[in-house]
């Protein structure tokens, strides 16, 4: 076997591919760990919580616009002025503006599709906090600035204000899928469904009720489930993961049918070479009749009884057939079942 | 309980069915409609959510209580109905199928019912329902033809999946459900007749319990009076950014090949960590460990890449159990422990792009249990949606899937190109073709089967959408022709 197959065939094995998922994670964890110089950045820790400043000293104008505002050059010149000048050029504060712009990403940005006025919003909370809790605790502006809709949604609660989706979204209504809800969608929703992950925007109860898995796991069928499909198509696919049927299918749902239905494909030797397939529709076989599977075979029900002392559990290969093969017995079929 | 559960006895239940949709039927109208305000105008979703709207399955079959797509603007402005009482939403679909192969022809009818009612006040008390009736209008038609609602001893095939009232109290930290109902988070689907608990404590920790019990309900199946589930579970986020869910469910039937009973304990961990989502879930049935899983999800900032990987191990020979645990055992036979590993990526290459690709393989532990029912198998499948294609009128969209194992193979490919058309109506025209490839009895059967379709949908208002829908399969065995046509009304 050349080097090329061996790679693909191991390839092919899970639980390499299990132990590779394993140690990509744990590498990146450990990788997080090592951490690493800071980068010069803001630090509302420094400014709010030790120095003591007002929010208002850098946003000036969250009562009075849309938009709560950012720090302009002058700004911070006002305290950095001094001490800027013996830093190296990489550490002074110039070099988080560019030109009289704040230069950092803005964590906190809502998004076009949202509505929301820091005006309209100003002086409604006791405090900043109310909306911005990780600030105080914040060193490097990162995504856990970013507000969630639980803040939005515990605050309209409590002051029973209209918490709706047209109070806050232009676009998002129950109506529409969300952008979450992509072409993997289909896929991936179960696992994401369980997860139940932390969050308003999370929750599925927004816009649906259970009966939505229902829906669709119950009274919908997928499109593959055509003519072919139903007489033919679906064995070959359940007895290659049947796994996938039982994402809708209790085990009934084949007995449903192959009760009353022949299966298309029904021949004494399917399911061979233990062709106990056949013994789960038929049985107990000596109710059955022979001819059922076997044309022209007298019926099971007439099959000798045991003689005296012959008890269900013996071997009966021990004295009968003499190495010349035993057509049920060899098969995976019990002699008990048709002599009594 | 007994009495409770033959009330929606599958007979019964076709009654209750019946009845109920009448009922809906009979209310509905024009009187007593109101105007709504209008939607604000819409912002374009990123690609993959207008990939979602334009799914390639039926339009119809998305969850209707959610809504669809909106229509034209005009008809996304137009007003939804009036409930019939405060309170009360709702669906119903209705869907007409004719069916034809070598001269003989099949007639069906399928409806679909959804009732939601939250008491508009204090909203403290809901009420659900769900059910499906599929009528066969000419017999049980050509046995070529036949599904599993034919099975039924009448022509006439009703399930009623969902008919319960909630209570809540604390505001909304405990509830308590009685009727028939579903559980969906439990390590295995229940449908169950009875009655179930749930509490929450309110705080960083996300405590939340409950307890549930009551007869099975088996659908599509005549028999389902000897079964009982009950069941437990504890979940908590004790960590940041981490959930974890404790379960127990016992269950029995004796349904199938006598009385099982069987206890299955669950514990499911979840933790986000920066860019990815992962999880792990672990079962033990009776005093034996069934099965774990492992997931892994990355997905960018912005939503347009995603990767996730999953990890799966039967770990026990299962054979007969109760019947949500049963592994297909009368039909499949023994299922023998395996092992599975899975890709998929997804790529929003550009605003009218995106693709999605993904392998499965599967390994059955102990070479000598693979057989006619267990196997070994690769799985190779892949999408391609291209938005605004042929001067910006058409979606086409591509998908291949490939199945293979050492004694056989499925291969699929199929296309399909769709157009919005003025008035709220949709368009599409495609195809798809599958090779089945197997060797149950002679090592060389295959089957082609080729399909073309066309589909029509009009979205009249937010409470009216039509369907039309003609397909013909050429298969190895016949030619068939099938003719749907549908409504699905919101209320």
């Amino acid at each position: 076997m050349s080097i090329l197959n061996r790679t693909m065939d191991a390839a092919r094995t899970p639980r390499l591919w299990a132990v590779l998922l394993a140690t990509g994670l744990m590498g990146c964890v450990f990788f997080e760990s090592l951490g690493g110089e800071k980068p010069f950045a803001f630090s509302h820790k420094l400014h709010v919580e030790e120095q003591g400043l007002e929010c208002a000293a850098c946003h000036g104008a969250w009562e009075t616009s849309e938009e709560p505002g950012l720090p302009s050059p002058r700004q911070c010149a006002l305290c950095h002025d001094d001490g800027d000048a013996e830093k190296p050029a990489e550490r002074k504060v110039a070099t988080l503006f560019e030109g009289k712009n704040y230069r950092a990403a803005r964590f906190t940005a809502l998004g076009e599709e949202v509505i929301f006025s820091h005006r309209s919003h100003a002086g409604r909370a006791q405090d900043c906090a109310a909306c911005h809790a990780a600030v105080a605790e914040n060193e490097v502006p990162g995504p856990e600035l970013a507000l969630t809709m639980d803040s939005c949604t515990s605050c309209h609660e409590k002051s029973q204000t209209a918490s709706d989706c047209a109070t806050c979204h232009t676009a998002i209504r129950a109506e529409r899928a969300p952008a979450t809800h992509g072409a993997a969608w289909k896929k991936s929703h179960g696992p994401d469904v369980r997860a139940q992950r932390e969050g308003t925007a999370n929750r599925c109860d927004l816009c649906h009720t259970q009966s939505s898995c229902t829906a669709c796991h119950q009274t919908e069928q997928p499109d593959s489930h055509g003519p072919f499909w139903r007489r033919r198509g679906h064995g070959i696919s359940a007895a290659m993961d049947r796994a996938s049927c039982s994402t809708c299918h209790p085990a009934s749902s084949c007995d449903s049918c192959h009760r009353e239905t022949e299966p298309l494909s029904h021949n004494g030797g399917f399911g061979s070479p233990v062709n106990n397939h056949c013994i789960g529709c038929h049985e107990p076989l000596a109710e059955e009749g022979c001819a059922t599977c076997h044309g022209a075979t007298p019926s099971h029900a007439q099959a000798t009884p045991k003689p005296p002392g012959h008890l269900p559990s013996m071997n009966c290969r021990m004295c009968h057939g003499n190495g010349q093969p035993l057509p049920h017995f060899d098969n995976g079929g019990d002699c008990n079942a048709c002599h009594l | 309980m007994n009495a409770l559960h033959s009330i929606f006895h599958r007979r019964v239940a076709s009654l209750v069915f019946v009845a109920a949709w009448a009922a809906c039927t009979a209310c509905t109208g024009p009187a007593g409609r109101r105007p709504q305000e209008a939607p604000r105008a819409p912002v374009p979703f990123p690609s993959l959510g207008a990939l979602a709207a334009q799914d390639a399955g039926s339009l119809l079959a998305r969850d209707p209580s959610a809504g669809e797509k909106p229509a034209t603007a005009a008809a996304a402005a137009a007003p939804m109905p009036e409930p019939l009482l405060p309170g009360l939403s709702g669906w119903s679909k209705t869907r007409y199928r004719l069916r034809t192969v070598d001269g003989d022809a099949d007639h069906d009818l399928y409806e679909v019912l959804g009732l939601d009612y939250v008491e508009p006040t204090e909203k403290k008390l809901e009420a659900h329902f769900l059910g499906r009736a599929a009528l066969d209008l000419d017999g049980d038609g050509a046995s070529q033809l036949q599904s599993i609602n034919d099975t039924g001893s009448g022509s006439l095939d009703a399930d009623l999946y969902e008919a319960y009232v909630k209570r809540s109290f604390h505001d909304g930290d405990w509830s308590v459900r009685l009727g028939r109902a579903s559980e969906y988070l439990t390590p295995e689907v229940a449908h169950y007749d009875g009655a179930s608990f749930s509490g929450r404590i309110r705080g960083a920790q996300g405590v939340e319990f409950g307890a549930y019990g009551g007869r099975n309900v088996v659908f599509d199946l005549a028999n389902d009076d000897d079964g009982f589930v009950a069941g437990a579970f504890a979940a908590a986020r004790p960590w940041k950014g981490g959930r974890a869910r404790l379960d127990w469910m016992h269950l029995e039937d004796e349904d199938l090949l006598g009385d099982d009973q069987d206890d299955l304990a669950g514990l499911s961990l979840w933790q986000q960590w920066r860019a990815w989502s992962v999880s792990g879930a672990y079962t033990r049935l009776e005093d034996r460990d069934r099965d774990v899983e492992l997931r892994g999800r990355w997905s960018d900032a912005a939503g347009r890449t995603s990767v996730a990987l999953r990890y799966f191990e039967l770990l026990d020979t299962q054979n007969q159990r109760a019947l949500f645990l049963d592994p297909f055992l009368q039909a499949l036979q023994t299922f023998f422990p395996y092992r599975q590993f899975g890709a998929h990526a997804l790529r929003a290459v550009s605003e009218n792009l995106d693709v999605d690709a993904g392998f499965d393989v599967r390994e059955v532990e102990d070479a000598s249990d693979v057989g006619t029912f267990n196997h070994d198998w690769r799985r190779y499948y892949g999408a391609l949606t291209l938005r605004e294609f042929v001067a910006s009128a058409f979606t086409l969209t591509l998908n291949a899937d490939y199945y293979d194992d050492d004694r056989s193979d499925v291969q699929a490919f199929g296309g399909s190109l769709s157009r919005e058309l003025t008035g709220g109506f949709d368009a599409s025209l495609g195809t798809y073709y599958s090779r089945y490839k197997y060797d149950l009895f002679t090592a060389s059967e295959r089957d082609d089967v080729q399909t073309w379709f066309g589909k029509l949908v009009w979205r009249r208002s937010q409470s009216w959408t039509f369907e039309l829908l003609y397909e013909y399969e050429d298969d190895d065995l016949d030619e068939y022709h099938t003719l749907r046509c549908g409504a699905l009304c919101r209320f």
